[in-house]
């Protein structure tokens, strides 16, 4: 609620970075507009959507002059998730080898495929665990093979972790950095409303290599979907970084994808890619299957600024009454750029359809998820630690 | 020690990035950043396990005989510093 709204140049700055390749386009856009940026705050924005290696990168491919010290802040950043990537790569190739000596299938989403087969090194792309899915007949054993590889497997035993669509992490040093798996039996929670799990997996899967063993990972057309479907959560902040992801699977499939169909099966993802294309000028063959223009990204407000409503700020919190008619304004009305994104919206003519009836759905939907899950706990949620 | 007579390598877990002016080592054992200078940064590369630290400062004297002097007494205080850091071991 205190954060004040980003300069202008801070979402061309972000805009541009968020994307795990760079492109001659995106870096004359950099050029331009790099005396103009307020450099102090980059960091700690960075931070917060994960994008800081992204952002060091870039600025060095396109050799991009700015501050010293932003610049020593930035390496640092991007060297420790090196350190953090190579411990995530080495354990992820560890637990895939034994899967596979076990008889057990095993597909690797999110993150861990994703930095690996979108970005230049695993390094740019942070993730807090690892992401392994198996047939759903087989997570007990699954959780077995974790055990016999060190890790702290707990099974699943109260009634939210039964209820979960992986079990509960697993965790284990990897040299001195802690290495968080969830091994999962569904990719999407039971109220996400989208079933996908190994019985239902489009194919042929996506094959790689990471830390010296092949694996696989889910066919663009789902990938895209998960990734997209995975953010439109009320109550989690839609990241720079899940959208660089989002940018690189349609860059890096365009001549891949069967665009018809993915515009068939999944319309609100279709829409919801000219809202990234505001934020992310897509490359010009992305932009060709898409209909969009390239040189002319599509105009909406508040473009890059995340919701800011209930529940990311609670009722409950110590407000005066200013603040709470603020908070009710902001949960009643999202920025439109966010709303076409998460709502995937085709155009600003759409909006009160949101307004009245989607984003008020999601609020019961949230509501609902609450009462059936139980209360999430923030400390539940573990991350990848040195 | 004597840095000149010895021998010294990089240590295990290091995440170097070479940042243009200057070389950032992020040590994963303790979470800790350094920065070297362009002096610096020369020695640690070659640090290679085989030089030692004699070696380490003829090499620099013939790239750059103009600066002998600094280099002879510059270059067995940044291994020693090096070395306390952690980012080098003597072998």
């Amino acid at each position: 609620m205190s954060e004040s709204p980003m300069h202008a140049h801070h979402y061309s700055l972000y805009g541009l970075v968020s994307a795990p390749r760079p492109t001659e386009a995106r870096g004359q856009r950099l050029r331009e507009l790099a005396n103009d940026v307020c450099w102090e705050r980059v960091p700690d924005i960075a931070t917060k959507q994960r994008i800081g290696p992204l952002i060091y990168w870039h600025l060095r491919e396109h050799d991009i002059p700015y501050p010293n010290h932003i610049r020593r802040t930035l390496a640092a950043i991007f060297a420790r998730q090196k350190a953090i990537a190579a411990a995530q790569t080495e354990t992820l190739a560890e637990i895939i080898a034994a899967l596979r000596d076990a008889a057990i299938d095993s597909l690797v989403l999110k993150g861990g495929a994703l930095a690996h087969i979108l970005y230049p090194e695993p390094g740019l792309r942070p993730m807090e665990d690892l992401d392994i899915l198996v047939p759903s007949n087989q997570g007990e054993a699954a959780r077995e093979v974790l055990c016999d590889l060190g890790f702290h497997a707990p099974a699943p035993i109260t009634r939210y972790a039964r209820l979960q669509h992986h079990l509960p992490v697993a965790q284990r040093m990897t040299g001195n950095i802690l290495v968080s798996v969830e091994v999962h039996t569904t990719a999407f929670n039971l109220l996400m409303a989208h079933e996908l799990s190994f019985s239902s997996l489009q194919r042929p899967l996506v094959d790689y290599v990471a830390g010296g063993e092949a694996m696989q990972a889910l066919a663009p057309e789902q990938m895209l979907w998960m990734q997209y479907h995975g953010l439109r959560k009320l109550a989690e902040p839609v990241r720079f970084l899940q959208l660089a992801d989002l940018v690189g699977l349609v860059e890096r499939y365009a001549d891949v994808l069967d665009w018809p169909q993915l515009r068939r099966d999944y319309p609100d993802l279709w829409h919801a890619l000219t809202a990234l294309h505001a934020f992310t000028p897509l490359g010009g063959n992305a932009c060709g299957h898409l209909g969009l223009d390239a040189e002319r990204p599509p105009s909406m407000r508040g473009i890059g600024e995340d919701y800011r409503g209930w529940p990311r700020h609670g009722f409950t919190q110590k407000l005066n009454p200013r603040e709470r008619w603020q908070l009710l304004a902001e949960t009643l009305h999202p920025p439109e750029w966010w709303a076409r994104f998460v709502y995937g919206i085709p155009s600003a003519r759409g909006l009160s359809g949101v307004f009245f009836h989607r984003h008020p759905a999601a609020f019961i939907h949230q509501g609902l998820r609450r009462l059936y899950l139980g209360p999430v706990s923030r400390g539940a949620f573990f991350k990848t630690e040195i | 020690m004597d840095p000149l007579s010895t021998c010294f390598q990089h240590q295990q877990q290091l995440e170097v990035e070479d940042t243009g002016d200057e070389l950032l080592i992020y040590r994963t054992g303790d979470d800790s950043t350094y920065y070297l200078n362009g002096t610096a940064a020369l020695v640690w590369r070659l640090c290679d396990g085989q030089r030692r630290g004699a070696d380490i400062v003829d090499l620099l004297v013939d790239a750059y005989p103009d600066e002998s002097v600094t280099i002879r007494s510059q270059v067995p205080e940044i291994l020693r510093e090096l070395t306390e850091r952690g980012v080098v071991a003597s072998i």
